[in-house]
C-alpha cells in the first residue's frame, strides 16, 4: 500500500483522473442542459458510441482530426434531434425512449464498425499541447497543463455552461422551461424550441464526448467502447445537482477513484481487480444515495409539455 | 471459480468449470437449447398476473404506480410497496440469470448476460407492462436475437443490426403512444 503514496504515483493519479474525466464532462454538461429544460435523455451512451465511431472513421479516412471532431458533433446533433422529435414532439416516455436511443446507437455503431472497419485499428489522435509558462511549473505543470486540446475544452466548457445557464436570457428560458413550462409558455417562451435546442446541444456534446475517447484519449474504436459511460454521465448530472460546477466535481471524483483503481492494478497491490473496477460504481451509488440534492431537481423533468393541458 | 482447463486452453473469456449434469435443466426438444426454464417462465408470468391482479398486495402495488399521492391518502405505505416491487423485480432478474446458467450455458462466464437485461426492459414495454403480454413480447425478442445470430452465420450480416432495429422498435413504440393518448382524450371529451 505504501507504494501508492509516493509523489510520482499521486501525480500520475491526478493526471489520469483529469484525462478520464474528459468524456464524462462533455456528456454530463450536455445532459445538464437537456435536464434543466426538463428532458431526461438516457440515450447519451448511444450518442457517445455513434460520435466515437463517426469521429474515428472520418479522422482515419481524411487524416484530419478536426474533421473527425466535426463529424462526431454532427452525428451527435442528428441523434439529439432524433431524441427531441421522440421526446418533445411525440411526448414519448423519456426513460424508455432513451434506452431505445442507446440500443440504436450501440447497434448501429457496432454494425458500422464491423462493416467498414472490420477490426480494431488505431490512429494517432490529438497530441498533448503544453501551455507555455504554466506548463513549466515543476511537477504540477505536466499534470495540469500538458493535455490534448479536448481535455482543455472539457474544463473550459464548465464555466461557459455555468455562464450560459445562469447569466444569459437563453439560460433563464431553459431554467424556466424546466421548472414550469406552463408559466414559461404563458410568457411567450417557445417551450418546444428551447427543449429542441437543449437536447440537440446535449447530443452534440455527447458526440464530442465519444470522439474525445476515439480520437484523443484511446485513439481507437471498439465495439461498445463506452461500456456504459453515458449512463454514468446521467448519474453525474444528478450528483452535481444540475449545476455545471457540481457536475465537474462529480466527474473528477469519479475519475480520480477510477484512476486510483487503475494504478492499484498497475502497481500490483493485492486487491482483486474486479473489486477495484467496481470501486467507482459503488462510489456513484453511495454518492447518489447520500449526497444528491433532490430539492434542485427541475420540477418538469421527464414531463412532456402540451399546451392547454394540466 | 475459473475452470483450470480453460486457463490451459487459453480462451480469453473467463468462465467457470461446467456444472454437474444433474443440475442442468431438462432439454425439451433434442438438439435445440429449448429447456424446461421456458415452461417455468410461462408459469411465473401467470403467477405474477394472479399476484398483481388478484391479491391485495398486487392491487396496492398497482395503485402505488398509478397514483402515489392517492395511495398514500388511502393509507398505503408507498415506499414500502415500491421497495417490495424492486426487490421482487431483482428476484426475477436473478431467476433469469440462473435459468440461463442452468439451462443454456451450464457454466458461469464473463459477459454471458449479453444485454438481455436491456432487451428485457424493451420486452416488458412491448407487452404493455402486463405479465401475460410479456410472453409473446419475449418470444418475439428472443426470435429476433436468434434470427440475428443465424443471419450473422448464414449471410455474414452482423447481428448488431438486430440491436439497432430493437432500438428503433422501442423509439417507434413509445412515440406511437401519443396517438393512443389523444384518442383516449377525445373519447373523454365526447363522453
Amino acid at each position: 500500500m505504501a507504494e501508492l503514496f509516493t509523489l510520482p504515483v499521486l501525480l500520475g493519479i491526478l493526471y489520469s483522473g483529469i484525462r478520464l474525466a474528459t468524456p464524462y464532462l462533455y456528456a454530463a454538461i450536455g445532459e445538464t442542459f437537456a435536464q434543466r429544460s426538463g428532458v431526461l435523455n438516457l440515450g447519451v451512451d448511444g450518442i457517445m458510441l455513434m460520435g466515437a465511431y463517426s469521429g474515428f472513421y472520418v479522422a482515419m479516412k481524411s487524416g484530419n482530426l478536426w474533421l473527425g471532431l466535426l463529424a462526431a458533433a454532427g452525428t451527435g446533433i442528428l441523434m439529439g434531434l432524433m431524441m427531441s422529435v421522440v421526446s418533445v414532439t411525440l411526448q414519448a416516455q423519456q426513460g424508455i425512449s432513451g434506452i431505445g436511443l442507446q440500443l440504436f446507437g450501440l447497434g448501429l455503431s457496432t454494425l458500422l464498425f464491423k462493416t467498414t472497419l472490420g477490426g480494431v485499428k488505431s490512429i494517432s489522435g490529438f497530441s498533448p499541447v503544453k501551455i507555455p509558462l504554466l506548463g513549466d511549473i515543476p511537477g504540477l505543470g505536466d499534470v495540469l497543463f500538458n493535455h490534448n486540446v479536448l481535455v482543455y475544452g472539457a474544463f473550459l466548457l464548465v464555466p461557459l455552461a455555468n455562464w450560459v445557464l445562469n447569466r444569459t436570457t437563453f439560460g433563464l428560458k431553459v431554467r424556466a422551461v424546466g421548472q414550469n413550462p406552463k408559466a414559461a409558455d404563458t410568457l411567450g417562451v417557445n417551450v418546444t424550441l428551447i427543449r429542441y435546442i437543449t437536447v440537440t446541444l446535449g447530443g452534440m456534446l455527447a458526440g464530442i464526448a465519444g470522439a474525445s475517447l476515439s480520437i484523443a484519449l484511446i485513439n481507437l474504436f471498439q465495439e461498445n467502447m463506452t461500456s456504459g459511460m453515458g449512463f454514468i454521465a446521467v448519474a453525474l448530472v444528478y450528483f452535481g445537482s444540475w449545476r455545471p460546477v457540481g457536475v465537474m466535481w462529480g466527474a473528477l471524483l469519479f475519475s480520480f477513484v477510477n484512476a486510483l483503481q487503475l494504478w492499484i492494478q498497475v502497481l500490483g497491490i493485492p486487491l482483486p481487480s474486479d473489486l477495484a473496477v467496481m470501486m467507482p460504481y459503488i462510489l456513484t451509488i453511495l454518492a447518489l444515495t447520500f449526497a444528491a440534492n433532490r430539492a434542485q431537481t427541475p420540477a418538469a423533468l421527464t414531463k412532456p409539455f402540451e399546451r392547454g393541458e394540466n | 471459480m475459473i475452470d483450470p482447463a480453460e486457463i490451459e486452453a487459453g480462451t480469453r473469456i473467463a468462465q467457470s468449470a461446467p456444472l454437474p449434469q444433474q443440475v442442468w435443466l431438462t432439454r425439451l426438444v433434442p438438439r435445440t437449447t429449448l429447456h424446461s426454464g421456458a415452461i417455468l417462465a410461462i408459469i411465473m408470468a401467470i403467477l405474477v398476473y394472479i399476484f398483481l391482479w388478484r391479491t391485495t398486495i398486487g392491487y396496492r402495488i398497482r395503485a402505488v404506480g398509478l397514483n402515489p399521492h392517492a395511495s398514500r391518502y388511502a393509507g398505503v405505505p408507498v415506499s414500502f410497496y415500491q421497495a417490495l416491487s424492486l426487490i421482487l423485480g431483482g428476484a426475477f432478474a436473478g431467476l433469469a440469470g440462473s435459468v440461463e446458467v442452468l439451462g443454456v450455458q451450464h457454466r458461469m462466464m464473463e459477459g454471458m448476460s449479453g444485454g438481455y437485461g436491456f432487451s428485457g426492459i424493451v420486452a416488458a414495454l412491448f407487452g404493455q407492462l402486463h405479465p401475460l403480454g410479456a410472453i409473446p413480447a419475449s418470444v418475439l425478442f428472443g426470435g429476433l436475437l436468434v434470427g440475428g445470430n443465424k443471419m450473422q452465420r448464414a449471410v455474414q450480416v452482423p447481428s448488431a443490426l438486430i440491436d439497432a432495429m430493437l432500438g428503433l422498435v422501442v423509439l417507434f413504440v413509445v412515440s406511437a403512444n401519443i396517438w393512443a393518448r389523444k384518442r383516449a382524450r377525445r373519447r373523454e371529451i365526447n363522453g
